[in-house]
């Protein structure tokens, strides 16, 4: 529920009545700078049906933040995935800094651990594994400003008596949609609060994209833990801010991976783990 | 649970009171010594000639049958019409032969007259000498002298009559507060009390008065008392012309008042700042507070202020007596305050009298005007973003006055011309009504009952929302028996908000409030020229919805919203005060007092509880708080204790003269909190909600020094002050990143508590009279706080970092200057340091979105602030026309400083800076009928 982004946004158009003069302007500026850090974006996932699915982890370095390059992928590292129960699952480095592992099945509420050395420093990140409601019905709704243009919308049933988190994924036509664009800035997530038990129709995580008639939309529904929703709400509130009263404080995100070794040079970034539930339509009309 | 620091927690009852009275006493004590011995010095026992005795005594030693002394005892008729008292006495020698003496200072008496009548010449010596300050003595012989009467004994107290009553704006009969009132010069003097009375010991006889308070013309009268007398003075107001041409400066009275203990108080008079340039032509009280040292701005968007570095909701705002929790209107953009309805305005930033409490830096009391009991009347006006309109007069059928003041914006209709269509379907609008019913109670008491309802209204397509407070309150004053002042006062407040919005397709209504009812008893007791007590207590109960979320519609297609509800917090408040104000010699005043704060929270409510009794523990792994570990829950019944809270909170100030035009001040007062408001943005938004303490989140607890030095001109044309202050504070807040603070049935999970400290100097020059008046304000400060749990652990480590809203300079000049009759030119302008903001150290990213990595949190500084703004204003006796621009210069003021990646090229990044405004003219005219 984006309540407060949307009261945000309502007291942002508020603002309007008083512009006469510029609003925002581009500065250059100096920023203090620190040594690269570990980034790791770690989600395992595997379908609610018990299949098995190949865990990707992608390992950057921080940079400055004026450098105008793309993030510098970890190569070299170890990594390893523990689910408690076997030996661990060697991640092996791809393109781009991704490690990936053999296919495995993911198995809620176990706590999976994800284990990381590079360059002399252990890195640790401990998360329990989330289930998911399924999906019941995938399909395209009008957009409310352009009846003509369809959104991929969701019915599904949340499940009662345990406390559920969703993240939504969406593609189309092969192409995951990621940001930063100006309807992207967001990652949909919610919580269950006001839908504990019930039946959701109409819902359509990514409520301003239009789908183009004859695309192929595939939509995913994962379930996170506490922990990611935390650091997923933590991110959206720092990708919201634009300069206006009402943002939120600037704060760095702060996720579940530790640096073991000198807990001063924490990580950035999270590691998720959670089952998932996909739909795929094709808009034909 | 969180623990008070060592200082605060150690203190008990007998140090606290030791070291208030201390700290009063030391200055005093050598004045005091000094005082006395000069009072030994000079006075002299009186002492009878020896054999002598007054004729009177003779007269009533005679009345038991001894006769009187010869020739005492003759009998004549004698008689004197208007002859020098020499000559009356010379011509009673002759008559009954009297061996009489009397020295030159006889001759210097007023002529006597008394009636022809027979009587011995003792009874004709006695009536003859009646009233002229001489007395006759005799000896056994019957020679007689006359003399002057010796003065009293110097331990004898002279007879002292009450002069009291009200002071009234002499056309609408309102109270007049703070005026100050004087007696033969300044040797007596008193000031009425926040509800217009006042109270003046003077001894019999006729006595020069003069009456004077800001905005009025003073008043020189005389009174002839002959016993305790009850008097109601009426002031008349300074016209309006001579007002925009003399005083913009008597705007504020920050510590001008050189005779007595009080400071860190400003006041305002809102005749005198609607000279001042206002925003979008809408003058707002909040905004000139601003103007003044310690008062600072957290935004140019909002209303919501700073006092000495202390966060926004550290103010307590107060409409009649009544809470005002979200004192703002758009967002923040203007506050509730109608200047057509509010009679005056004061802050107090320290030295906080005994009889406030429940909030950590300041007061801000405001009073609403009692409406014109002598004819009906009003002003209307209109403006680019509101209108107003008042109604005042007599109140017919219920006697007394009343006043009912509205308004209400139109700004978003310039939006229906937005190039952009998503802008041409905002609504953003507000309004709101003031009301006031007066009379008085007999000759010395008044009762009055005022209420404020306002409302907020935006929307935006998906959206809506509105919110508003709603306050009443009910007053009686009396005045018992010629000593004690009496105020009973029942108030209520009420905040809430809706937000209409939409939730996995299903639209949703989210609500919140908070509502107290409050009671309270406040005594003044003068008890002579020179002692006051004050003394009372109050009790208030608190609810807080922190948030309601319901379905607002139901359908077949779409299912049902489960309902979440927020348990209610219910909180208890209550406290009593003592306050006792003294004069000691003309040169040391004081006035210290002790309040006593008691707060409970309440059931119903489900109590979480942790393991360690911390709901936030730091993560070192994660370098942030989270929150603790949910141990179990514990269901606590209607009314049952959740959480208790409370302690002593004493306040002291001191006054020592230094000469007729300047003094010295010295105050300390202690103050708690037991409400926070969860707030993470750069600017409290109405949908922040009210938190009270509780099990596992402290009270905030407060102390603030202040020495000062406020002088005045000979001319009185100048008047100035500086202030060093130093505040330190127990338990400040900040939030746990990641926690929500929205529909969070466990929001102590969310708080951090820790340090705060805030020093700084505040320096004020005004010129009070001429053609071109107004006032510099600069204050150097420095604001900190810290969350520490151990050594390198906490935000920044635990180290002080600066607070949101630490300037370390600000300053601040109004100007206005008559340029004749009807136009005046005003102008004002602001420079302050950039706020503090948090700057990146690197960038990394996430999902193909870049993202910042931040370093110390305000480790940066935004540029610095500085703005121009004019004003013309031509003023007729009935109408008013203002032309206005703020920031004339067009300064780029940034407001904040964010980072993002550019537009056109998703791998660069950008700083960004935003402004709120720029350049803004503005036009109002107000016509008075």
């Amino acid at each position: 529920m984006r309540a407060r982004s949307d009261v945000a946004a309502l007291a942002g158009a508020c603002l309007c009545l008083s512009f006469l003069g510029a609003c925002e302007r581009v500065v250059p500026i100096e920023v203090p700078a620190e040594s690269p850090r570990l980034v790791v974006e770690g989600r395992i996932e595997s379908p609610r049906n018990g299949a098995p699915d190949i865990p990707r982890i992608r390992i950057s370095t921080t940079q400055p933040y004026f450098e105008d390059r793309p993030a510098t992928p970890v190569t070299g590292a170890v990594v390893l995935l523990r689910d408690g129960t076997g030996p661990p699952i060697l991640l092996v480095a791809g393109a781009a800094g991704e490690y990936v592992g053999a296919p495995l099945t993911v198995v809620p509420d176990r706590v999976y651990s994800l284990e990381i050395s590079w360059g002399g420093e252990e890195f640790v990140a401990v998360d329990t594994a989330a289930d998911v409601a399924p999906i019941d019905s995938l399909y395209f709704t009008p957009l409310a400003a352009s009846p003509n243009e369809r959104l991929a919308t969701l019915s599904f049933r949340d499940v009662p008596g345990r406390p559920d988190r969703y993240l939504w994924d969406q593609w189309v036509d092969g192409v995951r949609l990621r940001g930063p664009t100006a309807s992207l800035r967001f990652r949909p997530i919610a919580s269950d609060i006001g839908i504990e038990g019930s039946a959701v129709s109409g819902f359509a995580p990514f409520h301003s994209v239009a789908i183009p008639l004859g695309a192929t939309v595939r939509v995913r529904q994962q379930g996170i833990s506490r922990t990611t929703f935390d650091f997923f709400v933590m991110l959206n509130d720092q990708l919201a801010r634009d300069g206006w009263p009402f943002s939120q404080l600037p704060a760095s995100v702060k996720g579940n991976v530790r640096a073991r070794t000198t807990p001063a040079r924490r990580p950035s970034g999270y590691f998720s783990v959670g089952r998932y539930d996909e739909r795929t339509l094709v808009r034909t009309r | 649970m969180t623990t008070c620091r060592g200082w605060v927690a150690g203190a008990s009852l007998a140090t606290v009171l030791a070291t208030a009275v201390l700290a009063t006493a030391v200055l005093a004590t050598a004045v005091l010594a000094t005082a006395v011995l000069a009072t030994a010095v000079l006075a002299r026992p009186v002492r009878a000639q020896s054999g002598y005795r007054a004729v009177t005594e003779w007269l009533e030693v005679a009345a038991k049958g001894a006769p009187l002394p010869s020739p005492l005892g003759v009998r004549i008729a004698f008689g004197a019409d208007g002859i020098p008292l020499s000559d009356a006495l010379d011509a009673l020698r002759a008559r009954a032969g009297l061996a009489l003496a009397y020295g030159e200072d006889v001759d210097r008496v007023r002529r006597v007259r008394v009636a022809l009548d027979t009587m011995s010449a003792a009874r004709h010596l006695v009536r003859l000498l009646q009233g002229t300050g001489f007395t006759a003595m005799a000896d056994a012989t019957g020679a007689v002298v006359v003399r002057r009467v010796p003065p009293p004994a110097a331990s004898a107290v002279p007879p002292r009559f009450r002069l009291s009553g009200y002071v009234r704006h002499q056309d609408t009969r309102d109270v007049v507060r703070y005026a100050r009132l004087t007696a033969d010069g300044d040797s007596v003097r008193t000031q009425s009390n926040a509800d217009g009375r006042y109270t003046l010991f003077l001894s019999p006889g006729r006595h020069r008065l003069r009456v004077a308070a800001i905005g009025f013309i003073p008043l020189d009268t005389v009174v002839d008392l002959t016993a305790s007398t009850t008097l109601d003075v009426a002031i008349a107001p300074r016209p309006v012309q001579l007002e925009r041409a003399s005083v913009l400066a008597d705007a504020a009275e920050p510590d001008v008042d050189l005779r007595s203990p009080s400071m860190s108080v400003a006041r305002l008079d809102l005749d005198v700042i609607k000279s001042a340039p206002a925003l979008l032509g809408e003058v707002d009280p909040i905004r000139s507070l601003m103007l003044l040292p310690g008062v600072s701005r957290t935004s140019d968007f909002t209303t919501v202020f700073s006092v000495r570095g202390g966060g926004g909701d550290q103010n307590l705002v107060l409409l009649d007596g009544a809470t005002v929790y979200n004192p703002t209107h758009g967002f923040g953009f203007l506050s509730v305050f109608n200047t057509d309805a509010v009679a005056d305005v004061t802050l107090h930033k320290g030295a906080i009298p005994a009889r406030y409490g429940g909030r950590l830096s300041s007061v801000l009391d405001v009073r609403q005007r009692e409406g014109n009991a002598s004819r009906f009347g009003g002003t209307a006006s209109a403006g680019i973003l509101a209108s107003r309109l008042m109604l005042e007069g007599p109140m017919p059928g219920m006697g007394g006055s009343f006043l009912v003041a509205g308004r209400r914006t139109y700004a978003d209709v310039f939006l229906r011309f937005s190039p952009d269509p998503a802008m041409r379907d905002v609504t953003a609008y507000f309004y709101d009504v003031n009301a006031k019913w007066s009379r008085a109670v007999g000759r010395t008491g008044s009762l009055f009952a005022s209420g404020y309802a306002g409302r907020d209204h935006h929307s935006f397509p998906g959206v809506a929302s509105a919110w508003g407070n709603v306050t009443g309150t009910v007053r009686w004053n009396q005045f018992v028996a010629n000593r004690l002042f009496h105020k009973l006062t029942l108030s209520s407040s009420d905040y809430r908000y809706a937000i209409g919005l939409s939730a996995f397709a299903t639209r949703a209504r989210w609500t919140s409030r908070i509502a107290t009812t409050e009671a309270r008893v406040d005594e003044q007791w003068q008890l002579d020229p020179r002692q006051r007590i004050e003394f009372g207590g109050e009790a208030a109960g608190t609810v807080i919805r922190p948030g309601d979320l319901v379905s607002a519609e139901s359908s077949a297609e779409r299912g049902p919203l489960t309902p979440v509800r927020v348990p209610a917090r219910r909180l208890a408040t209550a406290a009593a005060y003592v306050g006792y104000d003294m004069e000691l010699g003309d040169r040391v005043g004081a006035s210290f007092g002790v309040r006593h704060a008691w707060a409970r929270r309440l059931g119903p409510q489900l109590l979480y509880r942790y393991d360690g009794d911390a709901a936030v523990v730091f993560d070192t792994g994660t370098g942030r708080f989270v929150p603790g570990r949910l141990r179990d829950s514990v269901a606590v019944g209607a009314g049952a204790r959740l959480a208790a809270g409370g302690g002593f909170e004493p306040r002291a100030a001191v006054r020592v003269s230094l000469g007729a035009s300047s003094s010295l001040k010295a105050s300390w007062a202690r103050t708690r909190q037991f409400l926070m408001l969860a707030s993470r943005t750069n600017t409290p938004i109405p949908t922040d909600v009210w938190e009270p303490f509780g099990p596992t989140l402290a009270p905030l607890v407060g102390d603030q020094f202040a020495l000062g030095w406020a002088g005045v001109s000979g001319s009185g044309i100048w008047e100035a002050t500086a202030e060093l202050y130093w505040r330190r504070l127990a338990n400040v807040v900040d939030f746990a990143e990641g926690q929500d603070l929205v529909l969070n049935p466990r929001l102590e999970t969310a708080f951090v508590q820790g340090d705060g400290r805030a020093y700084g100097l505040e320096l004020f020059l005004r010129r009070r009279t001429g053609r071109t008046n107004g006032w510099i304000s600069y204050t150097l400060g420095r604001s900190e706080q810290r969350f520490s749990v151990g050594p390198g652990l906490g935000i920044n480590g635990g180290a002080w970092m600066p607070m949101p809203t630490d300037k370390r300079h600000d300053l601040s000049v109004v100007l206005v200057r008559s340029l004749d009759g009807r136009w005046s030119l005003g102008g004002t302008f602001v420079f302050a340091s950039g706020l503090p903001t948090s700057l990146p150290v690197s960038r990394y990213t996430l999902d193909g979105i870049i993202v910042p990595e931040y370093g110390l949190r305000n480790g940066g500084r935004l540029p610095p602030y500085h703005r121009l703004d004019l004003t013309l204003t031509r003023t007729t006796p009935r109408t008013e026309l203002t032309l206005g621009v703020v920031n004339a210069y067009n300064r780029f003021n940034a407001q904040s400083l964010f980072f993002r990646e550019s537009r056109t090229d998703p791998l660069r990044t950008e700083a960004v800076q935003t402004a709120i405004f720029g350049i803004m003219p503005s036009l109002s005219w107000t016509i008075r009928f």
